[in-house]
């Protein structure tokens, strides 16, 4: 067992394997040894951590993403598919602000298929939608000039073929 | 709280690649960091889902691509003083049409000596080529311009054309034309159910081998398919059964989406521009748009031209849409790139000839009396055989 401490002093005992999700823990846990004792995590607030200690559990036994998995992967080939499981589509069933706190600590804690599914999430509130309406959702102020404004205040009308 | 202003660019481009080309521009849509961030992204995206998209790619382009939705002005073509020299960098519209039919002409009567004859003119860079007399309206004398052919090396016998690509062997069925390519579209004679396109470059160092650059093998989906060329681009427009457009280069066959009215359509595609395609038929100009896989194509209405008998783009410059009425007479130019329609002076026979080019990049419109050819004419003799084109 291994204790992550969250960044509002809560303790969670974790088994190795589930802790082992994270590529930073893992790594770390090697660095140390078997006497990991108590390891911080001060970015993650306790409910956060909480969260992904979940995923980590229900996924414990799945394969471990290969290091340069993506590679050869350009980012001119095909959009990667936004297809998400049941039990993640799920878990992710957040309000905006856990959501985006569960993706930045899946990316500070290295854990890349919760990253992912994360990022397949935000991607699927952008479908379909206008700039204006992307905007709205994720609170994105406009900073264009107004010059600019105008340029593409034509995306209305393309926007109502959607 | 934490909220989408705090997700690092690194997870921004993450998410991005979930998106597909349409929601990349929406994205990039939002504020400067995010059009920024996915600049490059979007770009790349848009060489994939649009690859006979001509110009060169920015993002500005690809969010016009979408956006686009502005329908025609109207304004004139600039006219020149009359009986202005040709300048030596004048490109005739319809000019350098690379099949010769396809070049624009007027029909002119000329009186000379009390004897009217009736000629048919051909524009060219240089002048007009009036029946075999090439009547210069540059200062300089330059050679002529005769625009390009191609010879295809094959053997002809009992009606059919064949040649032998890799050692199978085709029949000739239809060309395909463009001032970047010539294509050959021919059907195995073994196995009729084979098409093959062959692709010859015309520019390169290869263009004067005989050997195809590269060939394309597939199915035919329609016998009433017909085939039309944008660049090194080929496209079949499949009006039956399904009026899909095709998309059949290289290794790739890409539906590019159901037209959204098909009668109107049939008049194939006169044009395509910055990646869209211009249809007129039925009087009407009609823009489509691909948007992606099984997805309509977005349609719109350009602009009706009841007189207008047929439109042609012109070659050197594809922004230039030339539309041409009764008599062969130019009644107007469109420019795709402003989406303007210029219209031609009305023409008689009694008045002037304008000649509608592009001079370092502008268009403008030369015009000469009637009188001032005439004169000129007077003075030239026939060319040799070899020095005018032979019109159909």
């Amino acid at each position: 067992m291994v204790t992550l401490v969250s960044s509002d002093g809560v303790s969670f005992n974790v088994d190795q394997k589930v802790a082992s999700r994270s590529a930073l823990i893992k790594n770390m846990m090697e660095d140390i040894g078997e006497d990991a004792g108590e390891i911080p995590v001060p970015n993650v607030s306790s409910n956060v951590l909480k969260k992904v200690i979940e995923y980590c559990t229900y996924h414990k036994d799945d394969p471990l993403p290969q290091s340069g998995e993506d590679e050869g992967t350009s980012a001119a080939d095909k959009k990667k598919s936004t297809v998400i499981d049941d039990w993640d589509y799920n878990f992710l069933q957040v309000d905006q602000e856990m959501l985006f706190e569960i993706i930045l600590t899946a990316n500070y804690l290295d854990i890349k298929p919760l990253l992912d599914v994360g990022c397949k999430t935000v991607a699927n509130m952008i479908k379909g939608k206008t700039p204006e309406e992307i905007r709205r959702t994720f609170n994105i102020a406009n900073d264009f000039t107004p010059e600019e404004e105008a340029q593409i205040r034509r995306e209305n009308e393309w926007a109502e073929d959607r | 709280m934490t909220t989408a202003t705090a997700i690092p660019n690194e997870i921004w481009l993450n998410i991005g690649q979930y998106l597909d080309i349409r929601e990349l521009v929406s994205i990039s849509l939002c504020n400067r960091n995010l059009y920024n961030l996915f600049a490059s992204r979007t770009v790349d995206a848009f060489k994939h889902f649009c690859p006979w998209y001509r110009s060169n790619i920015t993002p500005e382009g690809v969010c016009n691509y979408f956006c686009e939705s502005r329908g025609l002005t109207e304004g004139d073509v600039p006219v020149e003083l009359t009986n202005s020299p040709l300048p030596d960098s004048f490109e005739c519209i319809l000019g350098g049409q690379m099949e010769y039919a396809q070049r624009f002409f007027v029909d002119r009567e000329f009186g000379l000596a009390g004897y009217r004859a009736s000629f048919k003119c051909w524009f060219n860079d240089r002048g007009l080529q009036c029946g075999n007399c090439l009547v210069y309206l540059s200062d300089s004398r330059l050679p002529w311009h005769k625009g390009g052919m191609v010879v295809i090396d094959h053997q002809y016998s009992l009606g059919q054309i064949s040649f032998e690509i890799d050692k199978a062997k085709y029949t000739y069925c239809d060309d395909f034309m463009s001032p970047e390519a010539l294509v050959i579209e021919a059907r195995d004679n073994d196995a009729d159910d084979t098409a093959i396109y062959g692709f010859k470059l015309l520019s390169g160092p290869n263009v004067k081998s005989f050997e195809p650059d590269f060939t394309v093998i597939r199915h035919p989906h329609s016998e009433a398919s017909t085939s039309f060329l944008a660049g090194t681009h080929l496209f079949n427009d499949l009006s039956e059964p399904d009026n899909m457009l095709l998309y059949i280069n290289g290794d790739m066959e890409l539906h590019l989406g159901e037209h959204p009215e098909p009668e109107p359509l049939k008049g194939g595609v006169v044009a395509v521009y910055e990646g869209k395609f211009y249809f007129f038929s039925n009087d009407k100009l009609m823009r489509v748009t691909y948007l992606g896989t099984e997805r309509l194509c977005k349609q719109m209405v350009l602009s009706c031209f009841p007189d207008c008998r047929y439109i042609k783009q012109d070659d050197r410059h594809p922004r230039y849409l030339c539309g041409v009425g009764d008599g062969h007479v130019m009644q107007f130019i469109i420019d795709l790139k402003t989406m303007v329609v210029l219209k031609m002076p009305v023409q008689d026979n009694e008045g002037s000839i304008y000649m509608p080019g592009v001079v370092d990049g502008v268009l403008k419109c030369f015009v000469f009396s009637l009188e001032f050819v005439r004169n000129k004419l007077k003075g030239t003799p026939p060319s040799d055989e070899d020095g005018y084109i032979m019109f159909p």
